[in-house]
């Protein structure tokens, strides 16, 4: 079975208009991305854009914890468009 | 920093790709007939530039993308008509200004030679609003970076098949899966910064880059093994890396990279 990774803080992105959470391991390294579920109101396993927030393109734009939170809120109201 | 992304100005899927479709051609023509036009007024810069593209972005993907990360919104699609120009690094610079004079821009320019991104790559990306109105990408790349695009494209297909993998059973990356990204990542950074060494773009890193990302890109492009940030020492207020280099690397390392 492979080896699971622990998950030691997160970066924060908006790809597109859509609020990407990137979870870290131990050595900093991004190992997966999360967005929010507008089904269950909750950070979802996302992995979509794992590659395009290493890209770092003119649609990925990095943000700090509470503008990623903000933006999630405003993700769930249909508001990021 | 981003600045201002343009927009376009279609909101509707469908006149949007017939839009793009009714845009290419004359996008294609424009670019090439840019690219004649600037060999001809200076062909000690231009003498090289060259246009290239891999023709109109299909329906299928840019409902993909639509749909994926812009929640339907078509106005945030700028890449369904798009190509590269290319020239030697030392003239990247002239070749942003003559695009800046010769077209009409959109949005600000995007600068990824000052902030070049995880795998090292750097190009400066430019909008463009064609005379319809429909707005098309054109990447301003160094010769010397994209003649790596073959070899790093095979490292490209690796990672995006973790992704694809990871996508599709709805998991993070394994263990197994991020050393193997690691090293492709590695690879590119190292090859791209190589480059950007040579072309002499790692002079136009941005001064605000941080120390960290720096860092990672200088030793890529060297034979290290590992490098460890530790305390600054005496009255030196920068901090000192530790760089690990395999052996033998330190008789061919150029002079100010020993330091």
């Amino acid at each position: 079975m492979a080896e699971e990774q622990e998950i030691f803080g997160f970066e924060y992105f908006m790809v597109g208009v859509v609020p990407v959470a990137a979870p870290l391991n131990s050595q900093g390294d991004i190992v997966g991305t999360m967005t929010p579920s507008k089904k269950t109101g909750k950070l979802e396993i996302d992995m979509r854009f794992f590659l395009a927030v290493h890209d770092e393109g003119y649609d990925v734009v990095r943000l700090e914890k509470d503008a990623f939170e903000e933006a999630c809120e405003k993700y769930y109201a249909g508001e990021t468009r | 920093m981003l600045g201002t992304i343009p927009r376009q100005k279609i909101t509707s899927l469908e006149a949007f790709c017939e839009q793009a479709e009714a845009t290419f051609e004359p996008f294609v023509a424009e670019m090439e007939s840019f690219v004649e036009d600037s060999r001809q007024a200076d062909p000690e810069k231009f003498g090289e530039l060259a246009f290239h593209h891999s023709g109109l972005k299909t329906r299928e993907k840019i409902r993909t993308n639509l749909f994926g990360k812009y929640e339907g919104d078509v106005t945030r699609i700028l890449d369904a008509v798009r190509g590269s120009l290319v020239v030697p690094g030392m003239y990247v610079d002239d070749l942003v200004a003559a695009m800046d004079e010769r077209f009409a821009r959109a949005g600000d320019i995007q600068d990824r030679i000052s902030w070049p991104n995880k795998f090292g790559y750097r190009d400066r990306q430019f909008f463009i609003v064609m005379p319809n109105g429909h707005i098309c990408e054109v990447q301003c790349v160094s010769s010397e970076i994209a003649a790596l695009r073959k070899e790093t494209h095979r490292h490209r297909e690796s990672a995006n098949e973790i992704e694809r993998r990871a996508i599709k059973e709805g998991r993070l990356i394994t263990l197994e899966e991020q050393r193997e990204f690691k090293l492709f990542m590695k690879r590119c950074l190292g090859l791209h910064n190589a480059a950007a060494i040579s072309s002499g773009l790692n002079e136009k890193l941005a001064p605000d880059l941080p120390e960290e990302r720096r860092v990672n890109l200088v030793i890529s492009a060297f034979p290290v093994v590992d490098f460890a940030e530790v305390a600054p020492r005496g009255d030196n207020p920068e901090p000192v890396y530790v760089v690990d280099l395999e052996e033998g690397a330190l008789d061919w390392l150029p002079e100010f990279s020993k330091n």
